[in-house]
Formats: structure tokens, sequence, C-alpha cells
């Protein structure tokens, strides 16, 4: 290549790469930067050659990523999609782009899981998870949630769904050195390293002696963020109905698991089973019993539930009721991810099937509510969104029915009924929270356009 | 556009540059750049990215300004932006010398120097 080729080159393809600043950035300083560039290009072949030239490269990118975020954050109209820079407007497609890389990244590891490789497990359950430190950044520095924080926001909820009860099941059963699974390290990880294996005995004595002040304590913590929830809610704006049936629910939710909390601790320490046998109260019995299974799954459970109702009542409010299928297109997909369970029993064809569903219903449940905020239109947006809530909950209750077949055969008949609901229970939850934010949802003052004309799709709760 | 105030000092490695830079005349963006690297003996290589960046918040605070006077379109592209400097940039870069010979000062005292 000649000399003059390869700086024409370099000089297209960083003009191709100052897209990735700020539009109105680009567009004031874009064409000098191009011919700084140029002459930097021209000083290093001239005194370096070559590696003149590929020094100046990686300066130069290590400069276009620091200089691009920092451009990104103090950009007052940054297009990253914050939500509250550019209310009621189509997801611009740099922020479909990132929504989409987590996503592929999703894919990858996916797929690689099919070749045995025990790595992308990790990549694929697990490395994603981190994709929420950028979303933090953006609302440490600016105050302002982005868009595009949906997909790392639904990993966040997954996470939280992780923790409360994994952490206990793999350091159980990688004590035992029973756990097949993939998402457990393998006994030859144990064997090699037995440090990891003393300490994982520690945590796991430590959770089970506080196993109960834990729950205890995350039913408290939780009980206060609902508490300052309902006490943001009433200093921001005049409650509807709706926000009092969701707040008495929230409330009785939370009295409900500190109830529970505590019984656990009575149940365990107070009292023997053996009395409560004695009073022969059948009904009492099923509580505590009840009241014992309710782990942390529950309190995760809760705290992703009053973490949607928040996002979606900012979403509604923001761009209008159908925007809440974002979070709904985006969280179903990461929390299904994580559900497919692999074992050495398990036919071949039937892991392709499965994950061949899981990356097309992937694909629909992204694409749709992109498709519906870039809709010009209502009764587009309207349709779209139909469509895409249906395909996704459709595909959710069949693969999950399939799947529950599938592994579960012997034990099936007669069970339908509590598989499916067992099956589709977070989708239940998932769609409970985006029930309570569009009732907590109410049509911005300002949203009124000068024309008289609604906002695309806000519409004023009923509630 | 209205001024915005720039953060307090002490004023960013890049800004304090550049403002030096300007401080003998007025430059394009590759001369400020070449001129940063010779003072600081290649201590400071600004990219296009960090240059403009610094730029576009010191127009913004009235630090610098655009010229608009240009040289012999033959002799230079017209693509290069002319820069220089404003009263209130010459006296930041003032003060923020002062700041620096005081913590100088004040590092002498405590015989905290540089052994070559």
């Amino acid at each position: 290549m000649t000399t003059n080729s390869s700086l024409e080159l370099s000089r297209r393809l960083y003009s191709g790469l100052l897209k990735l600043y700020p539009r109105d950035f680009s567009g004031e300083f874009g064409s000098a930067m191009i011919q700084l560039f140029t002459d930097q290009c021209r000083c290093a072949v001239r005194e370096s050659g070559t590696r003149g030239m590929v020094f100046l490269w990686l300066r130069t990118i290590s400069d276009l990523i620091g200089s691009v975020l920092r451009e990104h954050l103090a950009s007052p109209r940054a297009s990253l999609g914050l939500l509250e820079a550019v209310p009621n407007k189509p997801l611009p497609w740099k922020g479909v782009a990132l929504v989409m890389i987590p996503c592929l990244l999703f894919f990858a590891g996916q797929i690689g899981t099919l070749a045995g490789e025990d790595w992308f497990f990790t990549f694929a359950r697990r490395a994603a998870y981190y994709l929420i430190v950028p979303v933090l950044l953006v609302w440490f520095v600016k105050r302002k949630f982005p868009i595009w924080g949906l997909i790392p926001l639904g990993i966040f909820y997954r996470t939280l769904f992780d923790v409360s009860y994994r952490v206990k099941a793999i350091l159980e059963s990688s004590i035992a050195a029973r756990y097949e699974s993939p998402l457990s390290l393998s006994a030859r990880f144990w064997k090699t390293n037995p440090e990891v294996l003393r300490f994982s005995a520690r945590m796991l004595i430590w959770l089970q002696k506080y196993e109960d002040a834990i729950k205890i304590l995350a039913a408290v913590m939780l009980g206060s963020a609902i508490v300052f929830l309902v006490a943001w809610l009433v200093r921001r704006r005049s409650f509807s109905t709706g926000a009092w049936i969701c707040t008495m629910g929230l409330l009785a939710f939370t009295v409900l698991e500190i109830y529970s909390g505590i019984i656990t601790y009575v149940s365990k320490y107070k009292w023997s089973w053996d009395r409560m046998v004695g009073y022969r109260n059948w009904m009492w019995m099923h509580f505590l019993q009840n009241a014992k299974d309710a782990n942390y799954t529950v309190l995760a459970d809760a705290m992703g539930f009053v973490l949607l109702i928040l996002i979606g009542a900012v979403l509604a409010r923001r761009h209008g009721r159908l925007a809440m299928l974002l979070p709904l297109g985006y969280i179903i997909p990461t929390v299904i991810l994580g559900r497919f369970d692999y074992s050495p029993d398990v036919p071949f064809f039937l892991i392709w099937a499965g994950t061949s569903v899981l990356i097309y219903r992937m694909l629909v449940t992204l694409v749709a509510p992109i498709w519906i905020v870039r809709s010009a239109s209502e009764g587009k947006q309207l349709r779209a969104g139909a469509i895409g809530l249906l395909v996704a909950v459709g595909l959710i209750v069949i693969t999950h029915t399939w799947y529950t077949f599938a592994f579960t055969a012997p034990d099936w008949a007669g069970w339908e009924g509590v598989y499916l609901y067992y099956s589709i229970s977070p989708e239940l939850i998932l769609a409970a929270g985006m029930v309570m934010a569009l009732l907590l949802y109410r049509k911005p003052e300002s949203a009124q356009t000068a024309t008289g004309l609604e906002p695309v799709g806000a519409v004023t709760s009923q509630g | 556009m209205a001024k915005q105030s720039m953060s307090p000092q002490p004023l960013t490695p890049a800004v304090f540059h550049i403002l030096l830079s300007l401080a003998d005349g007025e430059k394009h963006g590759y001369g400020i750049m070449k001129h940063v690297e010779l003072q600081t003996k290649g201590g400071i290589k600004m990219g296009p990215g960090t240059m403009y960046g610094s730029i576009k918040r010191m127009l913004a605070a009235g630090l610098i300004e655009e010229t608009e006077e240009r040289p012999d379109p033959e002799l230079d592209d017209e693509r290069r932006r002319y820069y220089r400097l404003t009263a209130v940039g010459r006296k930041v870069a003032v003060a923020e010398t002062q700041r620096l010979t005081q913590v100088l000062k004040i590092a002498r005292q405590k015989h905290i120097t540089v052994c070559s």
C-alpha cells in the first residue's frame, strides 16, 4: 500500500469513527478533527513510517474512547437515550446498537455452550452482569437514567434473582461435590483448590447460622425502600386511585414478608415443631410451613418487583404507556436465559431446539419494542406492541411447558397447572409490575403538545 | 452562546497547556498540539478528541475565542480553525501559574525537590 493510500484510508476510517461522538460535537469540530488527524498521520509517516502510523492509531483509539465517553456525558442533549434529556422521542440508533450488544454477548455465550465450552457459561451468565457498570456511571454523573441501560438493568434484576438462592445452592452442592450443573464449578476444581472449598464451607456455615437474621434484615430493608418510594411519590405528585391500590398492595406484601421472617425465626428457635403438631392447628401449621418456605428468592423477587414498578412508572411518564414494553421486552429474555439447565441426560437435539427458541424469542422481544418506539403513528405502535407482547408471552408459556414436560415427564401427569404456574411465575411478576406501573402512570402536564395533540402513547390513567 | 463557568482551579493539564500555547499568539489545532508536545518534551500528547473537547469547553467558558482572520488559503488549509487567548483566558492562566508557583514554594520549604 502506498503512503498516500494508507493516509487516505486512515483519514476515512477516522471520519467514520467521528460518528461515535455526539452529533453536535462532531458537527462543530468534526472537520477540524479530521484535519488535525491527517496532519498527525503525515507527520507520523514522515518521521517513523509504518511503525509511526501504528503507534499513532493506538494513541488515537485510546484518545477516542476516553473523549467519546467524556463528550457524551458532558453533552446537554446526550443522544445515548438519557430518559430526561430526550423525552417522547424514539430510541436513537446508537441506543439501539447499545441495547443489541449485550444481547449479542448472550447469543455468543448461549451458542458457545453447545460446543461444550465451559468458559462460555461465565461469558453468557456472569460477564454480562458487569454491563450495569456504565449505566451506574452515567446515572452517577448525570443523575439521569439511560434508556440503553435497560438491558443491564434486566441483567441486574436477574442478578438479584440469582444471588438470593444460587449462592447457597452452589455452596451446598459444591461441597457435596455432586452438583453436575455447569453453573457450578467442577469437582476437579474443588480438588485442586482446597482453600476455595474451605472458604465456601465457612460461608455456608455462616449463611446457615444467620439465615433468619438475614431474612429479617432484608425484609426490613425492603420495607424501608418501599416507604421511601411511597414518600417520594407523595412528595412529587398527587396519588391516583391506582397508585393507592398499588401502595396498599406493596405495603401488604412488605408486612407479609416481615411477618414471615419473624415467624421463621420464632418457629425455629422458640417453639418446636412437636409442640406445634401437638396443637393440631392445621391452618397454623400450614401457614408456618409456607412462612418457612419464604426464602431469599421471595425477597429478591420483591426487590426486583419494586424496581420494575419504579422503572415502569418513570418510562410511562416520559415516553407514554407503550414504552413499558421496553423493560418487558428486555427483562424477560434475561430472566429466561438463565433458566436452561443442562445435564448429561438431555439429548443434544433438545438443547439445540431449546436454544434456537430462546434466540428467536429474544429477537422478537427485543425487536418489537424498538419497532414500537420508532413507529410514527399510534396505531402502528399499538399493533406492534400487541404482536410483540403476544408472541413473547406465548413463546414463554409454550417453551416452558415443553421444557417442563421434557425434563419432568415422569411426574408430569396431574401437575400441569403447578408446573405451568412455576414456569410462568417470573413473567407473571413482571406483568404485575408493569400493570402497577400503569396504574401509577399519569399524563404529565408538560406532555401536551402545542397543537393540542397528545404525545404518542400518552393516555390519562383511569386509576 | 451563554458563557459557562469553568470549574474552579486547578485547571486540567490539557487546558492549562493550551492556554500556555496560545499565550504567544494564535494557533490552529495541530499547531497547539505540536507546541504542547514540544513544550513538555513529549510528556503530553493530545489526541484530536482531547484537544477539541478541551477547546469546546474553553470556548464555552470564554477562555479562548476563534479568530476570523485566516492566512492565505494557498498557504494553509481552509478547514483549519485558529484560536487565540481572551483577556479572561490570560487572567486564568496567570492565576493558575501563581497557584503552581505557590505549590512549588511550599514543596521547596518542605525540601521536596527533584533530584537529578
